[in-house]
């Protein structure tokens, strides 16, 4: 193979013109190829993240319990992430929605009455962090008993989305308390507390019934058991996430930018099919000579191959180069088109993109004008089919 | 070589069909042929002979429609098509009527063509020496740097016989090896297809429609519509 390899490159030293010219073609494809693809990731992720924002993470569902039918915390949590997992890869986040109870200590009125909200950690256990700020502030009472301020908390905007979808706001989504007060609170409460489970699918299709019917499958004897017959009506899932219609265009968007880069690398292989044909209609004589001397249809193979891969190599090294030259002007353009600051156009994360990119101008190219070389029958280029 | 009594190679019973528009057409019936070691044979026929057939055959570039080619005691038949590109880079060398030279190559590169194909090869140093010594033998040892446009036809025969003779074949094989040269290089070139394989061990298989070529041969066989003719002589 390092002798076949040897000639190769011993036909495309003593062919430069046409070598300079397929190396700067193929790198100005692959060049347009990985800045296009890069800026489409960059405002793909920029868009992604302003919609996650304003309308929540695409395929966020709310899975409302009215009742843990029997089963702790734990348990009730890896039920769910085993429901769920056919649609997720990420474990659902789960919360005790404690009903509006009085949180003031008389006589203040701050907050007046307000759910009560204990989230649990991924292992089923309440989260007992003290809040970074002084809490709420003001003295809270739960169930007539003082507790200190440090007990509960106003949830952040990333909780308040998280567990009730973006664009929820105001105190009536209620205080995130720590997780050492939830007895105390769950006393001090008339009304049953719910456990809501959140859960991101990453679709946008809808699959609240997928989801409804996966979980209601998993609790049925839990729910028996504890004497419940029908649990559908104690399962409520509620879809958090809104603004399907601009998931749709952006995925349109992403999906034309993804076309628009791929096109042009397919021009490129298109390009090095139509110069490596005549290349190898040119050389037909020589693979024909070449099995006459020795060379197996591996051999030809390997010859139209390495020809190309040489070029693929060196274009590669040249649109590297090129794309550090054009690095000022993509990054002008990513801040102008998409408010996106700060562009890398060369990260580890190009050279997959750079590989799979070469292997489909390889295939493109290679495979045609290879089983055309391989075929080849050596006696019709070496003597006329007269005797 | 397994059996140094084997013939360099032998024809049995091969016969070669191309199909056609009409039905087939048969290139060469039942031909049976055997080549000793160290020997010349010339092959003579008319155009449409079948003599270009019978040395593809013999070069392992066709495979017969029926019947068994042998190089040395190996029968082609039994391998698969890299087998038979080993067996063909490494005991058989084959000059054509075309010198077919690369002409982006210098003269020594493409003696040493065959290198970049064989199955067990020497270091490039080893192989670049030989190429030089097989040119000095040809006497065109002083065309090594350049290229085939350089060169005269006589010259570029020569190095089209050096690289088929840089694998140290068993057998040579030279189809038509004169026919795009003047008569005067022509015999040049004769002499030392003739004379210089023998030299180095190799059998010679000359197939030509030249009487004063074939003359020079050990032994002549006439080819006539794909049958070896009753012809035979032995000289």
């Amino acid at each position: 193979m390092r002798r076949v390899a040897l000639l190769a490159l011993r036909f495309n030293r003593a062919s430069k013109a046409r070598f300079a010219l397929l190396t700067v073609s193929a790198a100005v494809g692959m060049a347009i190829f990985l800045i296009v693809s890069e800026l489409s990731r960059l405002s793909s992720e920029d868009l992604q993240a302003s919609i996650s924002a304003e309308a929540g993470r695409t395929g966020t569902y709310a899975i409302d319990l009215a009742s843990p039918f029997g089963l702790d915390p734990r348990s009730l949590l890896h039920r769910i992430d085993a429901a769920v997992r056919p649609y997720t890869t990420e474990p659902a986040r789960m919360v005790v929605i404690i009903p509006p109870t009085a949180v003031d200590c008389p006589p203040d009125t701050s907050f007046g009455i307000a759910p009560l909200l204990v989230p649990y950690d991924r292992t089923g256990v309440p989260v007992d962090r003290s809040p970074k700020s002084a809490g709420v502030g003001t003295r809270l009472c739960i169930g007539g008993e003082e507790v200190p301020g440090s007990a509960a908390r106003l949830p952040t905007t990333a909780e308040r989305n998280l567990w009730f979808g973006a664009g929820s706001a105001g105190p009536s989504v209620g205080l995130i308390l720590r997780g050492r007060y939830e007895g105390l609170a769950l006393l001090a409460s008339t009304d049953a507390p719910s456990y809501r489970f959140v859960v991101v699918t990453g679709r946008n299709s809808d699959l609240s019934f997928a989801l409804s019917d996966a979980v209601t499958r998993e609790l049925r004897d839990a729910a028996h058991r504890f004497g419940v017959p029908h649990v559908e009506s104690a399962v409520v899932v509620t879809r958090l996430d809104t603004g399907q219609a601009i998931r749709r265009a952006a995925a349109g968007v992403d999906l034309v930018y993804g076309l628009i880069a791929w096109a042009v690398l397919a021009l490129a292989g298109l390009g090095l099919l139509v110069a490596e044909t005549i290349v190898v209609r040119d050389r037909m004589w020589f693979f024909g000579l070449s099995r006459a001397v020795g060379a197996s249809g591996r051999d030809v193979a390997a010859l139209v191959i390495v020809d190309i891969v040489l070029v693929l190599a060196a274009a590669s090294a040249l649109a590297i180069v090129l794309i550090l030259v054009l690095q000022p002007v993509a990054a002008s353009f990513a801040q102008n088109a998409f408010q996106i600051s700060d562009v890398s156009l060369l990260k580890a994360s190009v050279v997959p993109r750079l590989l799979l990119g070469e292997l489909l101008v390889l295939g493109l190219a290679g495979a045609y004008p290879t089983a055309r070389a391989v075929r080849q029958d050596p006696l019709d280029v070496l003597e006329p089919r007269v005797s | 070589m397994a059996d140094e009594g084997a013939p360099a190679a032998s024809l049995h019973g091969v016969t070669v069909e191309y199909p056609s528009t009409t039905g087939p057409v048969v290139a060469l019936r039942d031909v049976t042929l055997d080549l000793p070691r160290a020997s010349s044979t010339a092959i003579l026929g008319r155009s449409g002979a079948g003599k270009s057939t019978l040395v593809s055959v013999l070069a392992l570039l066709r495979t017969p429609t029926a019947g068994d080619v042998r190089i040395g005691d190996v029968s082609a038949g039994g391998l698969d098509p890299i087998g038979r590109a080993h067996l063909r880079a490494s005991e058989i060398g084959i000059v054509f009527q075309a010198f077919h030279l690369e002409p982006a190559f210098t003269v020594i590169e493409n003696v040493m063509l065959p290198w970049h194909f064989a199955p067990h090869s020497e270091r490039r140093r080893v192989a670049r020496n030989w190429a030089h010594e097989i040119l000095e033998i040809l006497e065109i040892g002083e065309l090594a740097a350049r290229r085939p446009n350089q060169i005269s036809g006589g010259q570029r025969q020569r190095v089209a016989i050096g690289r088929a003779l840089f694998a140290r074949p068993s057998l040579f094989i030279a189809d038509e090896p004169t026919g795009n040269l003047d008569e005067e290089t022509a015999n040049g070139v004769a002499d030392t297809i003739l004379t210089l394989p023998a030299r180095l061990g190799a059998t010679v298989l000359v197939v030509t429609h030249d009487a004063v070529v074939a003359e020079r041969a050990d032994r002549r066989l006439t080819l006539v519509r794909g049958r070896l003719g009753p012809g035979d002589e032995t000289r």
